[in-house]
Formats: C-alpha cells, sequence, structure tokens
C-alpha cells in the first residue's frame, strides 16, 4: 500500500511538474463520482458521503487547434538543431484555427446529502481566454497574397478574454429511479475583453493586385482599459468586486435504469454577464481601398506624403468609441452519456459532449472506464474524439485516505507523454473532504 | 500474490510515465538554443500606381512659359514668341553728315550740301571750326553767320573781338541747330566790322570746317537703300536629340511682326532659312509675297515718335514652311533684307536718332499632324543594389491611352561598365496601343494595353547589379503616323501598375 501511495505520488508529480494546464472541461470528471466536482458536469450526480467539502482545487486546460509543438519546430535533418517550420505548422491548421486557455480555482464547496435530497454550495473564480484565426490569416503573413488573387480571404480574428467570480447554490433531489438536479450561479465579472464583431476580409484584385479590406469590428473591454484605437495603452487594475453582474444555471437529470445502467444528461453553463462597469465599445466599420497611388494627385499637390496617403485611405474606415455595456455568454456545455457497471467496481461509459461558444459548436464524444482498486484508489481511463484527433487518451485518479478524497484527472495522457505533439492539455487536481 | 503482481504492474507503469515525462522535457530543454529561424520570404503583390494623367491637369501643374495654348474647342496648340533683332539709327546708314569744309573767298558763300533733297536735320552732335587771319588792326570785330542753321527762332549768328595779332580761331558747338533747307545749299557770312564806324571789311582769310556733325532728326527724301541685320540663328536642339522617320504638321502657322519707327517705307525681301547642322542643305523660307517685296508700314512725318507695326504671317497656303519643317532642320537662321524706299521715288520721310525697326516671331504650331517612329533614348544613372531584398517579382501594366499616340518601348538594365544585365520585355513591347481616332484626328475610342513581365529569381539576382538603365521608346501617331491627328486638353491616359515581389526582408 505504501509503495502504491509512493508511485501514485511520482505520477502526480510528474504530471504537475510538465507544468501546463488548459481547459475546456475536461470529460473525465463525469465518471468520476467520488468527486464532487462532478457536479459540474451533470447537477444531478449525488455524492457517496452525507457530508463533502471541496477545498481549492485547479482546474487548466489548453488547445491549440491549429498546430502541435512537433508541427512547427522540426529537427532539421543532418544536424542536431531544430528549425521552425512555419509552412509545416500552416499545413497542418484547419481553416478556422482556435486557442484556447481555461483556469478555474473552486475556492470551497459544500454539499450535504439528507435522504433524497442534496444540497450544494461553492464559490470559485474563473478565467477564460479564446482566441481564433482563420488559416487565412498565417498564411497571408507567412506567403504573402500574391497567392491569393482574385479571393477574399477572412482575416478577422476572434477572441474574448473573461474573469468572473461564481457563488452558487445547487439542488438534488431523488424520485425513484430518477434524479434531477440544478445549480444557480450569481457571477461578478472580474474583466472582460472580447470582440463584438469580427468581420474583416481581404480581397486582392487580379487587375493590377489592389487590395480591399472590408471591416466590421467590435472590441468590448470592462475593467480592462485598452486606451484608445489610436493609443493602444492596455492597463488592468484588478477589483475583487465590480459592477458587473450575471447568472447563470446547470440542469440535470441522471436515470437508473437498473442496478448497472444509469443514463445522464445535462445543460451547464447557461447564462451570461452583463459587463457594465467602466465599459467601453470600440467600434470600426468600413473598406479600406488601396488601388494604387494616384500620382497626378500627388503631381497637382506639389508634393508627396505617404502618411497623407495612409490617412486619405483610412479615413474611409469608420471608428467609434463609446462607453456603453454589452453581455457575453458563458460556453454552454450539454452533457448525455450513460454508465453501464457489469460489476459494483467498474464502470463503463459513453458520453456526448457538446459545447456551445462564439457561434461554435465543439462536440466530443467519450467512451471511459473506471475502476475502484479497493477501497482507497479509484483509477480510469477515457479515450474521446475531439478538435478531429482521435489520440485523446485520458485518465483519472482518486484517492480516498479516510475522510480526505485527493484526485487529478487528464483528458490527454499524451500532452504529458508525448508534449511536444499535443495540441491540447488539460488537468485537473482536487482535494475534498467527505463525512 | 495477486495483490502483489497489481503492485508491480502499477509500479512499472508509473515508473514509465513519469520517465517518458521526464525524458520528453529534457529533450525539448536541450534543443531550445539550436533553433534555427526560418527563411521567411512572402510573396506580395501591390498596386503602385492608379492615375489618370490628362493633359488639362498637367497643363494646370506645368509652366510651359506660355508655349501651349488651349483654343475655345479644346485644340492644343504650340506658341511660340520671341524678338529677333532690332536696327537702329546706327544699323541704318542710309545717311551720314559728312564732315564740310567752307573756304570764305568773299564776306558771303552759298555751298550745296553734300545731300540733296533734305529739308531738315536737326543736330545732336557736331561743332564748327573757324579761322582767320588779316592785317586789320584796331577797334574790330569780327562777325559769322549761318542763314539756314537755325536755334531757337535765330540763325546762327556770332561776334568775336578781333584778335590784336589780326588773326585767331574758334569753335562752336552745333548741338541743338538745326539745319533748314530751301534749296539744299547752304549759306556762309563772315566780315570785321569797325566797333566805332560800323563800317565791314573782308577778312583776308576765313575758313570754316563742319564736323563730327550727327543728327537726331532727319527729314527730307531718304535714298533707296538695301541693307540687312547682322545673321543670326536658332538650333533646334530637339531634332538634334530625337531620331524620327517623318513628321508632318497640319496647319503651322509664323508671324514676323516688324515694329518700325522709322519714317521711311521699308521693303522686306527675306525672312529666314532653315538648314542642317553641317549647312549641306540649306532650304529659305518663302513666301507668296516675298519675291516682289513685303512693304512695311512707316510713320508719317506728323507721326513722329510713333511706331507702326506689320505682321508677315507665314502659313501652308503662302509658304513652304510644311516642307521645312518636314525637313527637321536642325538650323534656323534668320537674316531679314530690307530696301530703305525700294522705288527710289522722291518722298518725305524722316529718322530719328531713337528711331528703331525690331523683329518678332510668333509661332503659332497646332498639335496636329503625324509623326512616324520618333525615336526617344536615354540612359539614366541608377543605383539597383537595394534591391537585394528582392528575390523575384514581377509586374503588371495596363495602360489607357486616349492620347492619339502609340508607342513601344524597352529597357536595359546596363553595369557600371555599361554591359548589358537584362532587359525588361523579351521584345520592345507596346505601351501605349494606338487608340480610335475620328475624321478629325481627335480620340475616339482609347487604346488599351495589358503588359505582364515576370522576373525570375534567375533574373532577379543580376538586378542589384544595374547601375545604368537605357530607355528606348518609339512614338508615332495614331495609326502608325500616317494620317494626321489632333491632340486635345481633354486627352488623357490612364496607368495602372501593380507589382509583384518575393522579398526575403
Amino acid at each position: 500500500m505504501k509503495r502504491i501511495k509512493i508511485y501514485t505520488l511520482i505520477f502526480v508529480f510528474a504530471l504537475i511538474s510538465q507544468g501546463r494546464g488548459y481547459a475546456q472541461q475536461e470529460l473525465g470528471l463525469h465518471f468520476m463520482p467520488r468527486a464532487v466536482q462532478n457536479l459540474q458536469a451533470n447537477p444531478a450526480f449525488m455524492q457517496e458521503k452525507t457530508i463533502t467539502i471541496s477545498l481549492p482545487s485547479v482546474y487548466l486546460h489548453g488547445l491549440n487547434s491549429g498546430f502541435s509543438y512537433a508541427d512547427i519546430l522540426r529537427p532539421k535533418p543532418g544536424t542536431d538543431s531544430l528549425m521552425i517550420d512555419v509552412e509545416g505548422a500552416i499545413t497542418r491548421m484547419q481553416d478556422v484555427n482556435i486557442i484556447r486557455t481555461q483556469a478555474n480555482v473552486d475556492i470551497l464547496g459544500v454539499a450535504v446529502k439528507v435522504g433524497p435530497v442534496q444540497v450544494s454550495v461553492f464559490t470559485g473564480t474563473k478565467v477564460s481566454g479564446y482566441f481564433s484565426y482563420p488559416k487565412t490569416l498565417p498564411e497571408l503573413a507567412w506567403y504573402g497574397n500574391a497567392g491569393f488573387v482574385d479571393q477574399t480571404l477572412p482575416v478577422a480574428p476572434d477572441f474574448q478574454v473573461s474573469a468572473w467570480h461564481e457563488i452558487g447554490a445547487g439542488l438534488v433531489f431523488r424520485k425513484g429511479k430518477l434524479q434531477i438536479g440544478t445549480r444557480l450561479k450569481y457571477l461578478v465579472g472580474l474583466a472582460n475583453v472580447s470582440a463584438g464583431m469580427a468581420e474583416a476580409s481581404l480581397t486582392t484584385s487580379p487587375e493590377i493586385y489592389q487590395l480591399q479590406l472590408q471591416v466590421n469590428y467590435e472590441v468590448q473591454t470592462s475593467i480592462f482599459d485598452i486606451g484608445s484605437l489610436e493609443n493602444f495603452n492596455p492597463q488592468f487594475e484588478f477589483k475583487p468586486f465590480t459592477g458587473n453582474h450575471g447568472f447563470s444555471g446547470d440542469l440535470g437529470l441522471e436515470y437508473a435504469l437498473n442496478d448497472r445502467i444509469k443514463l445522464s444528461a445535462s445543460v451547464i453553463d447557461l447564462g451570461f454577464i452583463n459587463w457594465t462597469d467602466q465599459a467601453k465599445i470600440y467600434h470600426a466599420e468600413g473598406s479600406l481601398s488601396f488601388e494604387g497611388l494616384d500620382v497626378a494627385e500627388v503631381f497637382e499637390q506639389d508634393s508627396f506624403n505617404i502618411n497623407t496617403v495612409l490617412d486619405s485611405l483610412f479615413s474611409d474606415i469608420q471608428t467609434e468609441e463609446t462607453a456603453g455595456t454589452f453581455r457575453t455568454s458563458l460556453p454552454t456545455r450539454i452533457y448525455i452519456g450513460g454508465t453501464f457497471a457489469p460489476i459494483k467496481s467498474l464502470r463503463l461509459g459513453g458520453l456526448y459532449y457538446s459545447e456551445f461558444y462564439r457561434g461554435k459548436v465543439f462536440p466530443a464524444f467519450v467512451v471511459s472506464a473506471s475502476k475502484d482498486l479497493g477501497k482507497i484508489l479509484t483509477a480510469g481511463l477515457t479515450w474521446s474524439v475531439r478538435n478531429r484527433r482521435f489520440d485523446n487518451l485520458g485518465a483519472n485518479l482518486l484517492l480516498k485516505l479516510g475522510p480526505i478524497v485527493l484526485f487529478a484527472t487528464t483528458d490527454h495522457l499524451s500532452s504529458f507523454l508525448r508534449p511536444t505533439e499535443s495540441q491540447q492539455v488539460n488537468l485537473r487536481l482536487g482535494l475534498n473532504v467527505t463525512f | 500474490m495477486k495483490k502483489s503482481m497489481n503492485l508491480s504492474v502499477s509500479r512499472t507503469i508509473f515508473t514509465f510515465s513519469a520517465l517518458s515525462v521526464l525524458l520528453a522535457s529534457c529533450s525539448l530543454i536541450e534543443k531550445t538554443d539550436k533553433i534555427i529561424a526560418p527563411e521567411w520570404s512572402p510573396e506580395v503583390a501591390l498596386p503602385l500606381v492608379n492615375t489618370h494623367i490628362s493633359v488639362e491637369k498637367a497643363l494646370d501643374k506645368v509652366d510651359t512659359g506660355g508655349w501651349l495654348q488651349i483654343s475655345a474647342t479644346g485644340d492644343l496648340a504650340l506658341l511660340y514668341e520671341a524678338h529677333l533683332a532690332t536696327l537702329s539709327q546706327s544699323d541704318f546708314p542710309v545717311i551720314t553728315l559728312p564732315d564740310i569744309p567752307v573756304v570764305m573767298p568773299d564776306s558771303q558763300l552759298t555751298l550745296p550740301f553734300p545731300i540733296e533733297q533734305l529739308q531738315r536735320i536737326t543736330l545732336k552732335s557736331g561743332s564748327l571750326d573757324f579761322d582767320y587771319q588779316s592785317s586789320l588792326s584796331g577797334e574790330y570785330e569780327v562777325f559769322l553767320r549761318l542763314d539756314d542753321l537755325w536755334k531757337d527762332g535765330s540763325s546762327f549768328v556770332v561776334f568775336l573781338p578781333l584778335s590784336p595779332s589780326g588773326s585767331g580761331s574758334a569753335t562752336f558747338d552745333l548741338t541743338g541747330y538745326t539745319f533748314v533747307f530751301s534749296d539744299d545749299s547752304v549759306r556762309f557770312a563772315c566780315y570785321a566790322r569797325h566797333t566805332g564806324s560800323g563800317q565791314t571789311v573782308t577778312l583776308d582769310g576765313a575758313s570754316m570746317l563742319l564736323k563730327g556733325m550727327d543728327y537726331s532728326y532727319l527729314e527730307g527724301n531718304i535714298p533707296y537703300y538695301a541693307f540687312s541685320n547682322d545673321a543670326d540663328s536658332i538650333t533646334t536642339d530637339i531634332f538634334k536629340q530625337i531620331k524620327v522617320k517623318s513628321l508632318g504638321l497640319a496647319d503651322p502657322s509664323l508671324t514676323f511682326i516688324f515694329d518700325n519707327s522709322f519714317g521711311v517705307p521699308v521693303e522686306i525681301t527675306s525672312l529666314i532659312s532653315a538648314s542642317s547642322s553641317d549647312g549641306m542643305t540649306t532650304v529659305p523660307l518663302g513666301h507668296d509675297g516675298l519675291a516682289g517685296g513685303i512693304n512695311l508700314l512707316h510713320p508719317q512725318i506728323s507721326e513722329v515718335g510713333q511706331s507702326k507695326i506689320t505682321e508677315i504671317t507665314i502659313n501652308k497656303t503662302n509658304s513652304n514652311i510644311t516642307d521645312i519643317i518636314s525637313a527637321l532642320p536642325e538650323v534656323l537662321t534668320y537674316q531679314f533684307g530690307m530696301i530703305a524706299n525700294p522705288n527710289g521715288n522722291a518722298f518725305s520721310g524722316f529718322i530719328t536718332d531713337s528711331s528703331s525697326l525690331s523683329v518678332g516671331i510668333s509661332a503659332e504650331i497646332p498639335l496636329e499632324g503625324q509623326v512616324e517612329d520618333l525615336i526617344l533614348e536615354d540612359t539614366l544613372e541608377v543605383d539597383l543594389s537595394d534591391l537585394d531584398i528582392v528575390q523575384a517579382g514581377g509586374f503588371k501594366l495596363i495602360t489607357e491611352n486616349a492620347l492619339p499616340v502609340e508607342a513601344v518601348a524597352q529597357v536595359y538594365f546596363l553595369d557600371s561598365q555599361g554591359e548589358l544585365l537584362d532587359s525588361l520585355f523579351d521584345v520592345s513591347s507596346a505601351l501605349l496601343s494606338s487608340p480610335e481616332t475620328g475624321a478629325d484626328g481627335a480620340v475616339v475610342t482609347p487604346g488599351t494595353q495589358t503588359l505582364s513581365v515576370n522576373f525570375s529569381e534567375e533574373r532577379f539576382s543580376l538586378l542589384p547589379e544595374t547601375r545604368k538603365i537605357r530607355i528606348r521608346a518609339i512614338i508615332s501617331t495614331a495609326g502608325g503616323g500616317v494620317s494626321p491627328v489632333k491632340f486635345r486638353v481633354s486627352d488623357q491616359i490612364g496607368i495602372k501598375l501593380g507589382v509583384t515581389a518575393r522579398i526575403n526582408p
């Protein structure tokens, strides 16, 4: 038993030592009934113990859908050096590529089960970063526009960086084979920078390569001040309490077909934050068209000043900076799954997951198996199809040392074993006390 | 046993996982200081020029010095105005006043004036030297008089005290005196008079000399006199610098402007001649009126101080000017043949010391005609070494030509020794295609031309060595230069130029 603990600690240390954690919601958590944090996947999950206290836990997640470290940094043949392979990375990219980071700190939570009812309260802080860019943007930067003559290329990146506190309460009610649960959360927005509208396209005419940039772009900020469109000077002053308020709700159910099979479904983070505190909206709209220098006009003006030319070009793009409120939606997720327990200590599961965010859908499909290795250790594996990759092998491990529950879970073991080839990494570490 | 086996498997898995992760990390860290930056060489496509250059806008901006004129109908014409020559009294030596010696054999003498048929001569310079010898002594004074020389309403009269020696001399300034002739002669009187009795005595030896006379005004009959200005020439450098197969102007016109304040009839017998630079070929400008002489207007005696302007216009209908221009003369020599009083008739005219005959020229050449194969060639010093950041590229040129011309061109890239590195086009290419012109020679439909040139990496590698660019253009008027065309102020050229360049910043 002692050796198991030692090697478990080594493994956990190895995971931690990689130090990089980013996340969409991890999928393995859904299959960890002994971790109260699984309420974040389905609020209808009821805990084994009467009282569960979740102590501060960290939840990190990162995604670069465009390319992996190994895609862009390759060994140079015949040398012991690495070369930056931009073309290789671009080749791997999809039409739209996403970089996401997320860091959640679950500060404290308590769940109390009384008979068929479970009540919980919790609080935490979340930081979410999202950046998407069309493949054409790096293509333009790297190859230039000569290869895209007579094409209209989307070039607008979309982004959102948000941080917020959440304080919430949950309720689970069991009636026969059915458990229904909900969680309601009050949100305090700490800061936000996001693109409201993100439309921009560049067209290179086949005639003499005239350039036309169509722009309809909006940047929204709250607390985080970017200065102005003319003088970018970002500043951020952390305030634990702000005037940005929001609400979100989770709703879930679990139905036990029999003693071995359970079906579940949930909707998580259906909500929004109204950003009103130091909120600003920067809007640029118009068309920038550069058709070449009108040398006759320059000739008439006696002198040529490139700044004058540029000013006249950008004069067709109207910019506006206003103080105003805006609303952002949370990344809403749905989980539809089931588990089958052929024996009491073994659970096989399947899950369809989908996240709706920034107008895009991020689906995943997961199968899992977890085994209670005695009363202390529960270990599980997941295999998921996500972001068009099929090599997402995950693992989760839960140690129950008396009232102490220590657990770790990741959906991407390969990101630790083969970090250079991974495009996604996530990790959750948690510590609970159960009675 | 079973428990022990489980422990062994778990241990192996954990150890393997941990070592794999750590080894992967070490491998990355080891290589991070040996990262080779990629070679970034984007190929950009940019529009450089997109403009319409109209003749009207160009004229608004360019100071043509009045050389270009726009008619009310928008036609263009070249204007040239210049002063060619001025003839003054000194260039018109039809009459010069000689010195006149006078020996008085008696107390009175009448001599014919050396120039006949003059009425008046006002002197602006001249003097009268007077000498006398006598045996008289006592109170005498010498009296001298010219009855035909007047000033301020009085004739020339001088009284001198007789020298005690009986001989003497004196000099008198004649400036401002006017000879007023009644019969082409001058009357002199000279004697001594006793101051007491008033008795007059003829001096034994008295003589006078009228000398250094020049006039400020002369009136009378001016004789026939042929003369000309000193020959001068204009070198038409433009025809030296260019080569052209043929050149024709539809309606050139030259106007010679004679401004004459001589009160004398003058006839023009020749104007200019055009010749090649070596002088081997000379073609005089012919005019229908030159053979018989063209009379200039002149002021009458009552119009002294005024001038009269005579314009002689040379055009294609009354001269051979089109032939002269077609011959592309390199030197235009102007020497005006003139005859004063060409008929030799008696008449009363005048000349003053401020009289002049100035000649100016005003040329108006409507930009209407035809040019065939006008070759323009020039070599420019350039340094394209900065182009070494460009690996390859090309350009696309679109011209929309509403000027009534067509042009082909070639650009040669030369190294510092003048050796040919490359040329812009494989063969000389049409930069401006011929527009369609109407019956009046004006552009009806612009000509459009698209040129694309690509420079491979191999070709581009030579360009940074370029130190000279030789440009050769062959220009003809629309339609091959065989039919007259008309340039209008509304004519314009549209130029669109886009470039592609693979750069290595």
